[in-house]
């Protein structure tokens, strides 16, 4: 979808980060970040190690807390509240409210190794949704069946491979309805004969028509299935392009040294 | 029951009583430091003999190690203090007390020793043998000089265990820091004020240590785990 | 050895007698370890609290309790509240006494259990919605409990033999009866002997079990 038909069909994105910056002591990770991500719309952070994608990507859910700047999700101000004029930071539950909107998937999967795959999936929409486990379950399953992973809804997770255990996470985040997936280098730890099975399925939430965020460093994947990809460097954003423009005609120097080292290696599909 | 005592009252008392305790706070430590002596060097006899190719020894070494752990150390005490007349064998409470606190704690030293050297001869072991060293030698100069680097902190948290423990001697009337307590306790009808007071004591000799234990954790907290 | 050959027509009597006392041995130890267990979580969570009061008085508590001997706190608890009107029976002063004690180091055991927990568990229970309490309550504490059986089974050893502790203020546990029994039939060695067969035939199968326990939770990594 070209971005101007995008903006034109919904006046406010579902995703809003006003100069956002972001630093650790005196180690600066994000500055002056400008993003804005259309319902609907797939948006791939690509760059470096380092650069700051993954910590921007967890500023959208406040796992990280931004240093300066904002971040909206479906209008609503992540994390703070404004009271008289000045920003105060949400109280715990508050924000606990808005994630369960939002869904993430970690590079290191995160599965609750005491829970079996169903309960892994079941737990957020039984303890945070207060839903009844009968109804939980049944969508559970019709999730873990989208994922190819119905056989293994009683088994724990130490039993399955990492493959598997991405889109056991993948279909967790789903449990929660959410109307935004954020995906952290969801392949990176993954075996090269794996990383395939956990990306069809992220494509076919692609074509749901699922708004996503994802930090990759799959070039195939990022030029398939983004509307847009965004170039980050050394904490910003360098540039932003619909795909066919930023890999085969990148406007700046550091982002064609950056593909030129990354396609060397990886040959682009 | 007597009123608490008001401040003065307590501070006379406290004149009193504290030469007297100040002298057991020392045999205390005297036990202690005796006790741990022993404890290491049995400690570190046992898990050579545990590791030593020699069958039996290594066996009698496990067997020693998991009767004293399996048993309570006033059972040893009491063996050590009443059993062993029946030998021949009569010692002093205080020389029983610093015996039966050195073998029970020989068994929980060598296990300390026997994991350090483990954790170390997983690693580097091999590669000292491959470069020609002989299995003593590998003992001698590679492992435990690292091995007992790792062993300072279980070892300090050790001698904190031994410091309390000594308390337990007054059950076979050592003389030491509770048992005076008692006595005090029994002539003055006191035992609040003064079993806090001895408290007060263990506790000052102990958190020291603790405290060095502490800061010991987390130098080695990179390396050591 | 004639007091051997005097005892061995009375051990089946003496057997008997220390095996009686064993339950109250088994009662002190199972009373104490339940109020360690719960009261130990209390510190564990004050301990990572927001307040920096409720850390402080965690901190002290666990210090406080791990540098003075049990046998000091039994005597503050039994002799000491009696002195103000308090007077509790042994068997109770025991278990409060132990109780208390052992607090301190399932605070410990529970603390490095969480912190063994990876990052990534907290996060991602956040990342489905949920409060950090609800985080610690349904992802972490399960792991961590996990991974603190061991030394929560080895404490529960240590405290059954501690337990012996308690004849100082006449609780009327195996090693009280013993003393009971040699000062009336004056075999020392020989009733010593048997009481320490009891407590070894009731600690060595508990680490056994307890090793297989680390074995088992060492493999479910």
């Amino acid at each position: 979808m070209p971005q101007e038909q995008l903006a034109a069909a919904t006046a406010d994105p579902l995703v809003r980060i006003v100069n956002l910056g972001k630093s650790f002591g005196a180690h600066r990770v994000l500055s002056g970040i400008h993003l804005d991500v259309a319902k609907g719309e797939k948006v791939s952070l690509i760059g470096p190690s380092g650069s700051g994608k993954t910590t921007l990507l967890r500023c959208v859910n406040y796992l990280e807390e931004p240093s300066e700047g904002h971040v909206f999700v479906g209008g609503q101000l992540m994390g703070e509240r404004l009271v008289d004029g000045a920003y105060r930071k949400m109280r715990d539950k508050e924000i606990a409210l808005l994630r369960a909107q939002i869904g993430m998937v970690f590079q290191s999967f995160n599965l609750f190794p005491h829970l079996t795959v169903l309960e892994n999936v079941c737990i957020g929409p039984v303890r945070v949704l207060r839903q009844d486990r009968k109804s939980a379950e049944a969508f559970a399953d019709a999730l873990l069946e989208k994922v190819g992973l119905a056989d293994k809804r009683k088994a724990y997770p130490d039993r399955l491979s990492g493959g598997q255990r991405q889109r056991v996470a993948i279909a967790r985040a789903l449990a929660m309805r959410p109307k935004l997936m954020l995906f952290d280098e969801a392949t990176s730890a993954l075996d090269p004969e794996l990383v395939g099975e956990v990306l069809a399925v992220m494509r076919k939430l692609a074509e749901d028509g699922m708004t996503m965020v994802v930090v990759t460093h799959e070039m195939g994947f990022a030029e398939e299935v983004s509307d847009r990809v965004v170039f980050m460097d050394k904490g910003e954003i360098v540039e932003e392009a619909p795909p066919g423009r930023l890999f085969r005609a990148p406007a700046h120097a550091r982002t064609r040294d950056f593909l030129r080292a990354v396609l060397q290696k990886k040959p682009m599909s | 029951m007597t009123a608490f005592p008001r401040l003065s009252e307590l501070a006379n008392y406290l004149g009193e009583w504290m030469p007297q305790l100040g002298t057991a706070a020392g045999n205390t430590l005297r036990m202690a430091v005796l006790a741990f002596i022993l404890a290491v060097s049995l400690g570190l006899v046992l898990a050579l003999a545990r590791l030593s190719s020699h069958r039996l020894l290594a066996r009698f070494a496990a067997v020693y190690v998991d009767l004293v752990r399996g048993a309570p150390l006033l059972a040893l005490l009491f063996l050590v203090y009443f059993g062993l007349p029946s030998v021949g064998i009569v010692l002093p409470a205080f020389i029983a007390a610093v015996v039966g606190l050195g073998l029970n704690g020989g068994a929980y030293v060598s296990e300390i020793f026997r994991a350090a050297i483990a954790a170390i001869e997983r690693g580097q072991g091999e590669a000292a043998q491959s470069i020609g060293m002989t299995y003593p030698q590998v003992l001698r100069f590679i492992v435990l000089p690292q091995a007992s680097r790792i062993a300072l902190p279980p070892l300090g948290n050790y001698a904190i265990g031994l410091l309390k423990d000594t308390s337990v001697a007054s059950l076979i009337g050592a003389p030491e820091l509770t048992l005076r307590a008692r006595d005090l306790s029994s002539e003055y009808f006191m035992p609040m004020e003064i079993y806090l007071v001895s408290g007060a004591l263990y506790f000052a000799m102990a958190a020291p240590l603790a405290y060095a234990v502490r800061r010991l954790e987390r130098h080695f907290g990179q390396s050591g785990r | 050895m004639t007091a051997w050959a005097r005892a061995l027509p009375l051990i089946p009597s003496i057997l008997a007698a220390l095996l009686k006392a064993a339950v109250t041995t088994l009662e002190i130890t199972a009373g104490a370890l339940a109020i360690a267990l719960i009261l130990g979580l209390v510190v564990a969570f004050m301990r990572r609290s927001r307040s920096a009061l409720a850390v402080l008085a965690a901190e002290t508590y666990v210090q406080v309790f791990r540098c003075i001997p049990v046998l000091t706190q039994l005597f503050i608890i039994y002799f000491g509240l009696g002195e103000f009107g308090l007077r509790l029976s042994p068997l109770t002063a025991a278990i409060i006494g132990f109780g208390l004690n052992g607090t301190a180091y399932l605070a410990e055991i529970y603390r490095s259990g969480i912190d063994a927990v990876h990052k990534g568990q907290a996060e991602a229970a956040l990342a489905i919605g949920m409060t950090r309490p609800q985080a610690m309550w349904w992802i972490v504490l399960p792991q961590a409990i996990r991974t603190s059986l061991p030394p929560i089974g080895n404490y529960g050893i240590g405290l059954l033999k501690d337990s012996s502790i308690a004849m100082a203020i006449a609780a009327p546990e195996i090693t009280f009866q013993a003393t009971a029994i040699i000062n009336q039939t004056y075999l020392s060695t020989q009733v010593y002997l048997i009481m320490t067969a009891i407590y070894l035939a009731m600690s060595l199968p508990l680490s056994h079990a307890v090793r297989l326990l680390e074995a088992r939770t060492g493999r479910g990594r």
